[in-house]
């Protein structure tokens, strides 16, 4: 889910024609002195986190003056809230409150509901799971049928249960109402207020709330400006925001990436290695036991779902491209269903890459299921000729990973040992040449994220025995052909979009049969940059 | 019998032509599923794997008869029309393998779904295999690979995870026992069936002796199984793990359904409920095929 900042959120409110307490948000101490002048009353600072528990944690304070107000921010802004930094804090009128109410629309995902659940208490600004253990009569609770909707009638049922005065049911409903309708517009997982105040003088208000939304919808809401749409209680980190372009507009299959440590130094520190798992139950598995072996885990990341071996490529770029890890990790704990060959050329074409700058590397790679022995010999005589201390197991080792666990320990103990012995001389980058520009020598295809090219003057077929063109009938899905003894295309620039699963697999065959005609190029949103910026070759 | 699907189960493929979808095709007719038909706007005409293509789920039923069953490879963020043109058209189980559909579309889904009297598997869901006699989804990947991992047998599986459910089933197999039905239940936040569901459905399978479950952290989906083995909807034994123990609050891992938020949805809390009732909880998932050999040697 995607949480809302309070601001954010009080804004939507506003729009929706819920009434929210006057006052602004500001980034800059000046900024805070100058809306509580304007307020011209007492105020609240409240931190700008997306962390609850803000007010034990100081995260909000009271001032009478703007003085006062400027005061009380310097404790706030710009500093931790429960680990979160406050970049803004809300400054708004100290509301007199006569009582306090508490309002929610949440998704259910229990057996009897497996819908939206609109929830009122009486007992508004505390806990809402302790009022329901020590209070219960004091909340009401609506089942919306998600196609008929909340109606008016339902929320008049709903907050006349615990409420008397006509007058204020009638305000709380239609707060209710209008509500439900924000939560349908946003495509929310949650909307609540809490509490929802009602003043001294009457007025109904809203004085906090908590909005989450969809990561799957989010694309629908291009308003909010989310980089990432993940579970996260802190910023993204910048490789994270690169990883999400990975899969953001690319539904085959998919790349979840975390960067568990999210301070790159504390990476450089050493120790590190770069966890990979396949499937989310696998991931979890062996991410679990890992941590519990004590390995130190700088990434958590899941591709599954048959992804494309470009996906499953662009994935283990990312892991490569922090600096300082000392190991990489791959645990397929799981007799996964999708065609694992796919992530044996994505592990490949990385690896050869990637092993040219880290002579010795530790490599550790658990792989089984559907083509688990093909897979094996991809990955073997695709990398037999690289430096690495490669370790792969199959099926037998499949829930082992504890076993598994201490086999990377060693590895990555040995390759520190060796790394500060200065054993292994590492080469210095090479930009490769690049291949020459369209000619009638070169064919080219776009594929969905990227594009072929083949050089036919570097071409060495037929000594090759066509090794691409038999890789792609094999893994790919007939964009090669043999036409009077050469390789040639087998479709337009559309068919061969639409073919190509951009397997990878010719390039790589091309490549172990001794040529180096053919490239697929697969931008990676920023990657270079990132590793330019951080030392790490490209 | 098995639950759900079986080699009687009349199957329609929506969004047949696409990478996973033609994929998935092949699957299924080499697993000799009854595929009757496939549904793509716009290709109809064409033949995938030997099965004819429509433009409409209508037209198909008006060519081929009756559909009990559709599985819809359609991309999450279109998908919702697909599956309620099949609830309109009286389809009444549809299973979701795609990943990433919006969340107010599950809902709205959900909601047609009861309407319709119809059962919906996922979304997320890998698919579901009753062995020897049909599957449906991508779960096995190839005849060789499900043949292997899912031999015929008593044993009922439910994972929360795509993947495991095929390694949990190849364990179980190993242990010389064999699979009634297996079902992943999808990675959403909210699925149209949960595995209270279907250990209530396995509970009226003659053929099943046991389930094992494959669980997860976050969600309410063990904490409910509890409840229905506490009020005796379900009197099997069941075994089951719970993955993701040592992993940090707060952050989702891989599937929606995995965030650990509130009360009750911890490994520890599951483990303590399901224990209550007298379920199998084993705290290495190699145990769950081992445990279930057991008890039916016992």
């Amino acid at each position: 889910m995607v949480r809302l900042f309070e601001y954010q959120g009080k804004n939507l409110l506003r729009t929706a024609g819920i009434s929210v307490p006057e006052g602004a948000v500001a980034s800059t101490l000046d900024e805070v002195a100058e809306v509580a002048r304007k307020l011209s009353r007492p105020v609240v600072i409240k931190a700008q986190v997306l962390v609850t528990g803000r007010f034990k944690a100081g995260g909000i304070k009271f001032a009478s003056s703007p003085e006062e107000a400027k005061e009380a921010a310097k404790d706030i802004l710009g500093k931790e809230i429960k680990g979160m930094r406050a970049e803004k804090v809300l400054v708004e009128e100290k509301l007199d409150i006569e009582s306090e109410f508490f309002l929610s629309i949440t998704v259910s995902d229990s057996r009897k509901v497996k819908g939206p659940v609109v929830l009122f208490s009486t007992a508004g600004g505390i806990d809402i799971e302790v009022v329901a253990e020590e209070k219960p009569e004091k909340i009401s609770i609506v089942n919306v049928d998600y196609l008929r909707g909340f109606q008016h009638q339902d929320a008049y049922n709903m907050v006349s249960k615990l409420v008397s005065q006509p007058h204020l049911i009638a305000v709380i409903s239609d707060i209710a109402y209008k509500l439900y309708d924000l939560f349908v517009k946003l495509d929310a997982y949650t909307v609540e207020i809490n509490p929802l105040v009602l003043t001294k003088d009457g007025r109904l208000i809203a004085a906090d709330c908590r909005i989450t939304l969809d990561d799957n919808s989010v694309f629908r809401h291009p308003e909010f400006g989310i980089e990432i749409p993940r579970d996260m209680l802190r910023p993204p980190t910048d490789l994270e925001k690169i990883a999400w372009k990975i899969e953001e507009r690319d539904y085959r299959g998919t790349c979840y990436f975390v960067q568990l440590v999210p301070n790159i130094e504390e990476i450089k520190g050493g120790g590190y290695i770069a966890f990979h798992g396949i499937g989310g139950g696998a991931s979890m598995l062996a991410a679990d036991a890992l941590l519990r072996k004590g390995l130190k885990l700088a990434t958590y990341v899941d591709t599954s779902g048959n992804p494309t071996a470009s996906k499953v490529y662009r994935a283990i770029k990312t892991m490569f491209s922090l600096p300082g890890i000392e190991g990489y990790c791959l645990m397929g704990a799981v007799m996964a269903n999708q065609e694992q060959w796919y992530h044996g050329y994505a592990i490949v074409k990385a690896l050869r890459e990637e092993a040219k700058y880290r002579p010795s590397f530790p490599v550790l790679i658990l792989i089984a299921g559907n083509k688990e022995y093909e897979t094996h010999r991809i990955i073997m005589e695709g990398l037999k000729d690289i430096s690495l201390k490669l370790e792969l197991y199959g099926r037998e080792h499949i829930y082992d990973v504890e076993y598994l666990a201490e086999k990377v320990i060693k590895l990555v103990e040995e390759y520190r040992e060796e790394k500060r012995k200065g054993i292994y001389r590492v080469e210095t980058p090479v930009t490769e040449t690049k291949i020459k520009e369209q000619t009638s020598r070169v064919l080219s295809f776009e594929t969905e994220t990227g594009k072929v090219t083949i050089d036919i003057d570097k071409c060495i077929a037929p000594a090759c025995g066509f090794a691409c063109v038999k890789a792609d009938r094999w893994y790919g899905r007939g964009c090669l052909k043999i036409e009077d003894g050469k390789v040639s295309l087998a479709g337009d620039s559309n068919q061969l979009k639409r073919l190509c699963n951009e397997c990878l697999a010719c390039e790589v065959e091309c490549e172990l049969h001794g040529g180096r005609a053919i490239k697929v190029e697969l931008p990676l949103y920023g990657l270079e940059e990132f590793r330019r910026k951080h030392g790490v070759p490209i | 019998m098995a639950i759900i699907i079986d080699e009687k189960t009349r199957v329609l493929v929506q969004g047949i032509t696409g990478r996973t979808g033609e994929f998935a095709t092949r699957l299924m007719v080499e697993y000799n599923t009854k595929v009757i038909a496939g549904v793509t706007p716009g290709r109809g005409g064409e033949k995938v794997w030997g099965v004819p293509v429509y433009n409409t789920v209508k037209e198909a039923i008006e060519q081929h008869g009756p559909v009990d069953l559709s599985v819809t490879f359609v991309p999450g963020p279109l998908v919702k029309d697909a599956v309620m043109e099949a609830l309109e058209a009286g389809i009444k189980t549809i299973v979701m393998p795609v990943e990433r559909v919006p969340l107010h579309d599950i809902l709205a889904i959900i909601a047609k779904s009861r309407e319709k009297g119809a059962r919906i598997i996922g979304p997320g869901s890998l698919g579901i295999i009753s062995p020897g006699k049909a599957l449906c989804g991508w779960i096995g990947g190839a005849k060789e690979f499900a043949d292997e991992a899912f031999k015929p047998g008593r044993v009922g599986v439910i994972s929360r995870s795509g993947g495991q459910t095929s390694t949990v089933s190849w364990l179980v197999c190993r242990e010389g026992l064999g699979i009634s039905t297996a079902v992943h239940t999808g990675t959403e936040m909210v699925l149209g069936t949960t595995a209270a569901e279907y250990l209530e459905l396995f509970e009226k399978d003659p053929e099943t002796d046991l389930v094992v479950m494959f669980g997860e952290i976050g969600g309410v989906m063990e904490i409910e199984v509890a409840e229905v083995i506490r009020e005796g909807k379900y009197t099997k034994p069941f075994v089951i793990y719970i993955a993701g123990r040592a992993l940090p609050t707060g952050i989702r891992f891989s599937h929606a359904s995995a965030i650990i938020q509130r009360r009750g949805d911890s490994a520890e809390e599951k483990e303590r409920a399901l224990r209550e009732v007298g379920a199998y909880v084993v705290d290495d998932p190699r145990e769950l095929a081992k445990t279930a050999a057991k008890i039916l040697r016992k």
